[in-house]
């Protein structure tokens, strides 16, 4: 028995299984009781994983008194009939039998649309300079308004929306910020939310970009990717361009 | 006995949301406490799982086995509540993987040296070792137990219990001259 099956062993064993075995009660494992006596480090490791395990279980956690288990169990009690609630839970309400997640998947389509005109600041825009630069080349960017329209299949309070962006995209207004968080209570049905970007158009030309968006509610949480192609928007008419949406990942924890 | 009653038509009286609970409250309070590691964080834990079971009423009658459901529920919620804690920085200085000033108070309870010892190591780690090591080393908890508690593969916890054990005998003093050893 080498001494990193031996530390296996030793980390697989119970507080109670050391203690007796320390104490010369168990001479079922011969092997590791051989090597344990000849062996000056692994001997170290399980007197160290004896005395954390008994540490461990010797922490002290105080009690939750009667009285206060008393008091906030009280805030729910209710009559037999499970509807009659005199809690504030407002801003969680109750919720039918279905869990979030089989009620979401089934019914939660993202849509995602671009509505508005998209401008494309060229040289005409740009005030004409005072001394000619031939060198310099004048940014060129789209900013479009990206309306995520989100189909809730329940009221969903208290959401979490997180949105990262691109380097090649920006909010308009917060050219620093790749990364946005809401807390969003979703109704039932659709939701709609309006973003306003800028893509640069110099670094974004042949290149795939993606905004993610999770949306976290309870300890579920959905990952979308959106896809944006910008040869696709600039081939379309100026103001008719649709992004798709492609649900990427679904991550589940009941 | 519920099926005779169902049967004549008798509705059979349920049970409060209170009394459900009630059995439990103090070990989830308990746990609780280990998740978070000071009374007060314990109690709003605690208080919002009760607001979100009692949400759930239909589907909390329906469990066979409620202590490992509510401990499956109760380390959702941490998880949830850490996760959100952790995408709010302006509220909470909170470094990306530690929960190290997430619960940062301090109460009468600590004032144990070796509890603050085990708390601050604790508070080190991240929120899934946290919870491997509170339901496994404190609570005994099996991992094939765990595995169904925290809806994680056997590997991923044991790896994951690996490094919180390391971490936590880093920096807790563990003394081996203290054991009383008769023989190996």
């Amino acid at each position: 028995m080498n001494c990193k099956r031996v530390n296996n062993t030793i980390e697989a064993l119970t507080l109670a299984n050391i203690t007796t075995y320390l104490e010369g009660g168990n001479d079922d494992n011969s092997e590791l009781k051989t090597h344990i006596e000849t062996c000056t480090q692994c001997k170290k490791t399980l007197h160290e994983h004896h005395a954390y395990l008994n540490k461990m279980s010797n922490i002290h956690t105080p009690e939750f008194s009667k009285n206060d288990a008393k008091v906030m169990l009280s805030k729910f009690s209710h009559t037999a009939d499970n509807n009659a609630v005199n809690v504030n839970i407002h801003n969680k309400p109750a919720k039918n039998d279905s869990s979030f997640f089989q009620g979401f998947i089934a019914a939660s389509v993202l849509a995602l649309s671009v509505f508005g005109a998209w401008n494309v600041f060229n040289n005409t825009d740009v005030p004409a300079p005072l001394v000619v630069q031939n060198n310099i080349t004048v940014p060129e960017y789209i900013t479009t308004e990206v309306v995520l329209v989100i189909n809730a299949p329940e009221d969903m309070f208290d959401a979490d929306l997180n949105i990262v962006l691109p380097q090649q995209v920006a909010l308009e207004g917060y050219d620093d910020l790749q990364e946005l968080n809401w807390a969003v209570d979703l109704k039932a049905g659709a939701n709609t939310l309006s973003l306003p970007i800028r893509v640069n158009k110099h670094h974004a030309i042949n290149q795939p970009l993606s905004i993610m968006a999770k949306l976290y509610h309870y300890a579920e949480e959905r990952e979308f990717e959106i896809k944006i192609d910008v040869e696709k928007i600039q081939s379309e008419q100026k103001n008719s361009a649709y992004l798709n949406l492609v649900p990427k990942n679904n991550i589940t924890r009941v | 006995m519920s099926q005779i009653l169902s049967f004549l038509g008798i509705k059979e009286k349920e049970q409060s949301f209170e009394a459900i609970m009630s059995p439990h409250i103090s070990n989830l309070f308990k746990v609780a406490y280990q998740y978070t590691g000071n009374k007060h964080d314990a109690e709003d834990l605690l208080q919002d799982l009760l607001e979100y079971l009692f949400t759930k009423q239909t589907e909390l009658r329906k469990i066979e086995k409620l202590k490992p459901w509510l401990m499956r529920c109760l380390y959702n919620r941490f998880i949830d509540v850490y996760r959100k804690k952790k995408r709010q920085p302006d509220l909470e200085d909170i470094d990306d993987e530690k929960i190290h000033s997430l619960f940062h108070h301090v109460d009468n309870h600590q004032k144990n040296e070796q509890n603050e010892e085990i708390y601050n190591a604790m508070n080190k780690l991240s929120a899934d070792q946290r919870a491997v090591v509170t339901l496994h080393d404190i609570n005994g908890y099996t991992l094939p137990e765990l595995s169904e508690i925290m809806d994680t593969p056997l590997g991923t916890l044991k790896s994951n219990l690996h490094r919180a054990r390391a971490a936590l005998k880093q920096h807790i003093n563990l003394q081996p001259s203290e054991l009383n050893v008769h023989r190996y």
